[in-house]
């Protein structure tokens, strides 16, 4: 009796397993959603996974301030706790103060802070975190970074001994490796956050003089996000800064503007932030290849976006003339 | 004064006995040997992030040595029937008390210096900057809030019924200061009365484990903080272990053992 029953529980599992093995790609060819392959942390963490993605992005930027950073409680430091961050602001300002001194005649198409405000950076920042900005220092940022305040009891005061409450960045080349492992982290649980890619590379090709790893991780955002033009524009720049590649960093170029096109061009309040960054980027290939038609042809699309339309016009005026210059018989 | 050491000597040995620590220690180490393997981008200069997360699992496996450890002795006694025949000798319901709380404070001790040369070994294989009066800081306020912890648990195992309750317990009390203890006099600030007073007497009457948390100073190479702000810290520890230590003797004097 004890053998039959064991007989039967066998042959009822061997049933079990074999409908499971013939009904599952039926499911699966029935719904295309389950078809999709997801990796362990999407299903471990479902949709959670963004939260995290943020928090480990701020992470980063954290890293970047070594440790001082506003919690949730601290409301003077409303703009990082908002998830606005200076790494981003420091990627932005890309074109600014340490690029003209290292080529004062550099046209320098004037992006300015106006147009930062422009792209939701709660905060100004009147200096670069890019390029020379390499050594560890205490400065000032106003309000924004004092976000403590005075102490206001005795607990408070002393408590400020054991974390770090002074603000400082990281010291220069050998140390702003420490923000990537809290990069990938963040791409790998939230892979459409466009922004962490360009940040990313924009460190890897700046600080860390990785323009390959900054090209491949591109690569890697780009496939996830076939249309994410701020991931073109920052590879544009990769080619042409870094990798001298001015031919393939004007195709990666002109494919960002004409996805921006794509995107933003039916909304009713486009992304002119990112529009001008794909503009001065392109600019600078046609001035460094003497194109300068084609860079009165970019000029004026970004005369017609730009914070400040009056200095677009004097380089317009500029390249114009050398234009002429370099064809005098026109 | 031999007698609560005699009664610490047998908890030190029961840790060697049980097999927490170890399981903990191989955990931390095989996980962040694990994260040290990682390679991003390329890059295998990064080391902050993996003093992070190995202190932050240091923390974690300090707390539960302390408070597991802590939370069962009384207990334990009580449930064996060995407080008897303990009681029956020269030794005073104070000495009980005292000599528990030494004992799961020499053993967290021990645990944490394994810990500490553990992680010192490994963030000295992966960056040049060491600041070692951080370091000797670091290991000497981890094992004040040992301390605290401990006598906090101990007067908790003379007053929650259970061990469990009390485990859980000391790990929200001890979670949700180290969290949010610093903010809560920010946060009371914000409130209407008398949620606001209230508030601010729980802001001044708990023990701030956060003035013992030295791990942002180690994890980004931080100057090593002022003596005085050191010895500040390990005497405010001595009294809030003084205190707990007392109201649990105080609660354990009166205390019926058959219960």
């Amino acid at each position: 009796m004890h053998r039959v029953a064991s007989f039967v529980l066998a042959g009822l599992f061997a049933s079990c397993f074999t409908t499971a093995t013939a009904l599952a790609p039926l499911y699966d060819a029935g719904d295309p959603t389950r078809a999709k392959r997801v990796d362990f942390l999407t299903m471990l963490l479902g949709d959670s996974r963004k939260l995290f993605a943020q928090h480990f992005f701020l992470k980063a930027d954290a890293y970047f301030h070594s440790g001082y950073y506003p919690s949730i409680f601290d409301t003077k430091g409303a703009g990082e706790a908002s998830g606005e961050v200076h790494l981003v602001a420091a990627q932005t300002s890309d074109i600014s103060a340490s690029e003209r001194k290292e080529d004062p005649a550099s046209p320098s198409p004037p992006v300015e802070k106006s147009s930062h405000e422009g792209h939701d950076h709660g905060h100004e920042h009147d200096h670069d975190h890019g390029h020379d900005h390499s050594h560890d220092h205490s400065h000032d940022h106003g309000d924004e970074l004092n976000f403590l305040g005075q102490a206001s009891n005795w607990i408070d005061g002393f408590g400020r001994n054991f974390f770090p409450s002074g603000h400082s960045h990281l010291d220069g080349r050998t140390g702003q490796e420490e923000i990537l492992p809290w990069l990938r982290l963040a791409a790998e649980l939230d892979p459409n956050k466009v922004e962490i890619y360009t940040v990313a590379s924009f460190w890897l090709r700046t600080q860390l003089r990785k323009p390959n790893e900054a090209v491949q991780f591109l690569r890697e955002g780009l496939l996830l996000n076939p249309d994410a033009y701020p991931i073109l524009c920052e590879l544009g720049k990769v080619f042409a800064e870094n990798l001298k590649h001015p031919v393939r960093a004007r195709h990666v170029l002109e494919a960002a503007l004409s996805k921006w096109h794509k995107v933003e061009g039916s909304k009713k309040e486009p992304d002119l932030f990112g529009l001008q960054q794909i503009l001065t980027a392109l600019v600078r290939l046609d001035e460094s290849e003497n194109r300068w038609e084609e860079g009165v042809k970019h000029l004026q699309l970004l005369k017609g976006v730009s914070p400040n339309p009056d200095k677009v016009e004097a380089l317009i005026q500029d390249f114009r003339a050398k234009r002429a210059a370099k064809e005098p018989g026109r | 004064m031999s007698t609560p050491w005699a009664i610490a000597g047998l908890v030190v040995k029961e840790l060697y006995r049980r097999k927490d620590f170890y399981v903990l220690f191989v955990l931390t180490a095989v996980l962040t040997m694990m994260l040290g393997g990682m390679n991003f981008f390329g890059d295998i200069r990064a080391a902050r992030y993996l003093k992070e997360l190995c202190l932050l699992l240091i923390w974690i496996s300090v707390m539960v040595i302390a408070i597991a450890t802590a939370a069962r002795q009384i207990p334990a006694e009580k449930e064996h029937r060995t407080i008897f025949p303990l009681l029956a000798k020269p030794v005073t319901r104070w000495h009980v008390i005292l000599g528990k709380f030494l004992g799961c404070w020499v053993a967290t001790c021990i645990a944490l210096l394994v810990f500490y040369l553990f992680f010192g070994v490994m963030s000295a294989a992966r960056e040049k900057d060491f600041v070692i009066a951080n370091y000797a800081y670091a290991l000497f306020l981890h094992g004040a809030f040992a301390a605290v912890v401990t006598s906090m648990t101990i007067l908790g195992s003379v007053t929650i019924s259970t061990p469990s309750a009390n485990t859980t317990l000391c790990f929200i009390v001890t979670g949700s200061i180290l969290f949010m203890g610093r903010h809560l006099g920010q946060i009371a600030q914000k409130l209407v009365e008398p949620a606001s007073t209230l508030l601010q007497l729980v802001y001044f009457s708990i023990p701030h484990l956060e003035f013992f948390d030295l791990r942002d100073m180690l994890v980004h190479n931080h100057a090593a903080i002022s003596f005085l702000a050191f010895l500040g810290a390990m005497g405010y520890a001595a009294l809030y272990s003084a205190f707990f230590l007392c109201a649990a003797w105080l609660v354990f004097r009166k205390k019926p053992l058959n219960t």
